[in-house]
């Protein structure tokens, strides 16, 4: 349902382009947006309602696959738990910043599109954050 | 400690290289992003130079590939980084990465706790994160983020301890 808040217990994965890892490693800049973007674009992971973790990841590569440009060969998809993204934020950002986390299914292409919101195009510290409580890191492209 | 080499900490002219950095072709703003890939290439005295040309290739072609309209990197944004590079010598090889709005992000790390990251913008401002052991609280952060220019920026990071894991300590480095 759009505009459902995230359970702080499910996982959301976000697209991380090439351009933001480095020999592997996912870099802040993937948890960046731009001026013109309300949130931080993510798919939940239980709204693919998938069997385990392989049946997502497979998932996720064939929407990346359909969905953007190009999916670069280093590109990576990071797996965070929403109430780690949010915990860490609110006690470590300067601001003790909210985060929301919520679904914005794009039907019919994408039904588990979710975003994260309160986050803004200049918001490097919670880029850094994020960064920080990335769970698991897979390839983009299958 | 080695001889002659100076203590972590110890104040040096940041911005002000002694090194043969003060001897290379000045880049100009008016060159391509792979001009200026290729300056580094070619020009650039410091030991990391050909991580940091791959890396910039690398990154441009991923950037030219994942966008619509086939530009990359922002070209003032690369060029106000390579110039941070060469007034700092002393500096580690940072990791590179490249933001939403395609300009380069670079980052020192060592651990959680300890993080300087620089986002060169195309105007020559940054953004800046640093990220610091809390000397009289063990085990708290500080964390700070600000705006500055690119040719401050250091002076501003240095007090808050980041030479301690952003320097290059490799033999020959000059401020060692």
């Amino acid at each position: 349902m759009k505009g459902q808040a995230i359970p702080d217990s499910d996982r959301v994965a976000r697209y991380c382009k090439a351009s933001t890892v480095e020999d592997g490693e996912i870099q802040p800049a993937a948890f960046m947006i731009r001026e013109t973007e309300e949130y931080l674009s993510v798919n939940w992971l239980e709204a693919l309602n998938c069997l385990d973790r392989v049946s997502e990841i497979r998932d996720l590569q064939k929407l990346y696959a359909t969905k953007f440009n190009r999916v670069g060969a280093s590109a990576r998809i990071a797996i965070l738990n929403v109430g780690a993204v949010r915990t860490k934020v609110e006690r470590e950002s300067p601001d003790s910043r909210l985060l929301r986390v919520l679904h914005e299914p794009e039907e019919p292409t994408d039904p588990s599109h979710a975003g994260i919101y309160e986050i803004h195009h200049d918001d490097e510290i919670i880029a850094e954050l994020i960064a920080q409580v990335v769970l698991e890191n897979h390839p983009a492209r299958a | 400690m080695a001889k002659g080499k100076a203590p972590l900490g110890t104040p040096v002219p940041f911005g002000q290289s002694g090194s043969m950095g003060t001897q290379q072709p000045p880049i100009t703003e008016d060159e391509s992003v792979e001009e200026i890939i290729w300056r580094v290439g070619t020009t650039f005295s410091v030991w990391y130079r050909a991580k940091l040309t791959s890396r910039l290739s690398e990154l441009q072609k991923a950037v030219q590939e994942e966008e619509l309209d086939g530009r990359g990197i922002t070209v003032r944004s690369l060029h106000h980084f390579v110039e941070f590079l060469k007034i700092n010598p002393a500096l580690r090889c940072p990791a590179v990465s490249v933001t939403p709005d395609r300009n380069i992000y670079a980052s020192w790390k060592s651990g959680p706790d300890r993080v300087f990251s620089v986002h060169f913008l195309p105007d020559g401002r940054v953004r800046f994160v640093i990220f610091c052991p809390n000397d009289k609280h063990p085990g708290e952060t500080v964390r700070i983020s600000g705006t500055a220019t690119v040719d401050v920026v250091m002076s501003i990071a240095v007090p808050h301890g980041v030479l301690s894991w952003i320097s290059d300590e490799r033999p020959g480095n000059p401020r060692f």
